[in-house]
């Protein structure tokens, strides 16, 4: 295997890893690419701007990230035996990418069966703390699809080569995908993770016809968000306002009247709640 | 004898040549192939791009490059992400053990936190302790109606810089640190974002409330937040 990368030659192309992390934060002044190998049975070579990048890149292969210079590159993709990339099976394509964006080319077959490529731009906009980004998309020989969550249909009519995202409570999503109108899965159920400051995308690929219709996964950090704050008191006991000793001994003697104190506000709180109504 | 000038102009001329030479060398080697290729790389060439001038001539040396990640992107596939959930936190000197629950966002956008004072909190969607990046927060109440009164955290601004704490994981393993920073900052400075990282330097925090009880709104002024970098048991 010669999965290498040739850079800098001719063409003055320069590529730096991010990292080998799977997720790996997205720099404001770098693209972030990755790259989906989604047609079936074609095992192949990678060429951007006219060097070999990925070799014997294989069907459901996930390559990346890579953090890119932005710029336009140009992607090629060539049966694995070819000298170079003057007769592309897929390609080429330019792919324009800018700075601080997350992005996946994916190599995959269109609605009809054909191979093509699609660029993607990943969402790594903020969510919210306690909640992950569930992106699907469709990049398979095949009708339109609902997308099934717990049973019940969360994305409706989705085609090729078409996404649907949505944001989700952290946990673990059973996630099936069906014709469009239909509940009974052609891929699936499956669980899937939704990670707080994640985005899991999903790729549904293959070939209805040809029974190979299966699914990836990627994960891309988004923007998080931290707790809004941390309320870790209730009773005053710790006040440094009085923070003698004396106080402190009085506090723990206090509870019972603190406590009776709490529920007196909250009944008044009720009482004032109840009169504002009248 | 040529003059030192002159020897300079001829020794730069040759190395140029030189120069041109390899490139042609190394042109010729890569299109042999990947044996040919695996040649160029180590032929002594400074690391990094080549530079802009080199590049517009015929094929340069290409530089040392290290290998693009590739996996297997099936569901089946999918790296493991959980490390270990921790389940107590030990402070020596202040002679306290507290067991640890993982704990995660209330309905007001708040760090949940353990109703009893006697547990503390792990914020379940950020880093672990003993995790290799990022901050790993256990918060506790300083007091509560469930405990009635003070509980272990009230003792965390007492904390000196280089006392230790232990943490214990569900698998039974130890992550352990010592105390870097106490600080106390009113709520309305603290920059949560700045406190809850994903990413830098892994370390623990420690969070609970100080400053004065506001009788009005039913809670502390401030936050105590100690901060905690891994050390080797």
């Amino acid at each position: 295997m010669r999965t290498r990368l040739l850079a800098g030659s001719a063409a003055g192309f320069t590529l730096a890893l991010a990292g080998a992390l799977p997720a790996a934060a997205v720099t404001d002044d770098k693209a972030s690419l990755s790259v989906l190998h989604g047609v079936p049975g074609l095992t192949v070579d990678v060429y951007v701007n006219g060097e070999r990048t990925l070799d014997d890149f294989a069907p459901g292969d996930l390559a990346g990230p890579l953090e890119l210079d932005p710029g336009t590159y140009t992607v090629a993709i060539t049966a694995s035996d070819a000298a170079d990339d003057s007769s592309p099976a897929i390609g080429p394509v330019d792919l324009p990418l800018e700075g601080g964006m997350s992005y996946t080319a994916a190599a995959h077959l269109d609605a009809d069966g054909n191979p093509t490529a699609t660029l993607f731009t990943n969402d790594i906009a903020t969510t919210a703390a306690g909640e992950g980004r569930l992106t699907v998309r469709h990049v398979a020989a095949a009708p339109a699809v609902d997308v099934l969550a717990g049973g019940s249909a969360v994305v409706t009519n989705l085609a090729n080569p078409d996404e649907a995202k949505l944001d989700l409570p952290a946990g673990t999503v059973s996630a099936a995908v069906a014709a469009t109108g239909t509940t009974d899965p052609v891929i699936g159920p499956a669980d899937v993770t939704v990670s707080d400051g994640v985005n899991t995308i999903v790729y549904a690929w293959g070939s209805l016809a040809d029974e190979n219709l299966a699914l990836a996964v990627q994960t891309v950090d988004t923007h998080s968000s931290a707790p809004a704050g941390v309320p870790t008191g209730q009773l005053g006991l710790a006040d440094e306002s009085a923070t003698s000793s004396a106080w402190l001994l009085a506090g723990v003697v206090t509870i019972g009247l603190a406590g009776a104190a709490l529920v007196l506000r909250r009944r008044t709180a009720v009482v004032r709640s109840g009169s504002n109504q009248h | 004898m040529p003059s030192p000038s002159r020897l300079r102009l001829v020794l730069v001329v040759a190395a140029a040549l030189g120069a041109v030479l390899a490139a042609g060398v190394v042109g010729i080697l890569r299109s042999g192939g990947d044996q040919a290729s695996d040649a160029a790389t180590s032929a002594p060439t400074a690391p990094g791009p080549a530079p802009a001038e080199a590049t517009a001539s015929s094929t340069p040396p290409p530089a040392p490059v290290p290998d693009i990640p590739v996996r297997d992107s099936s569901l089946a596939a999918q790296p493991a992400v959980d490390t270990p959930a921790p389940v107590a936190l030990t402070l020596p000197a202040l002679a306290v053990e507290v067991p640890v629950d993982p704990v995660g966002i209330d309905p007001d956008g708040e760090m949940e936190v353990p109703p009893n004072a006697d547990r503390a909190g792990w914020y379940r969607f950020g880093p672990a302790p003993g995790s290799d990046r990022g901050a790993a927060v256990i918060a506790a109440h300083v007091d509560s109606v469930a405990s009635g009164g003070l509980g272990p955290f009230a003792r965390l601004r007492d904390l000196n810089t280089g006392d230790g704490a232990v943490v214990t994981l569900a698998d039974g393993s130890t992550a352990t640190y010592e105390v870097r920073e106490v600080t106390s900052s009113p709520k309305t400075d603290v920059t949560w974002p700045d406190v809850f990282l994903r990413d830098g330097p892994p370390h623990l925090v420690l969070v609970t409330c100080g400053g004065r009880w506001l009788p009005d709104v039913r809670h502390y002024s401030d936050n105590v937040i100690v901060y905690l970098s891994p050390v080797e048991p």
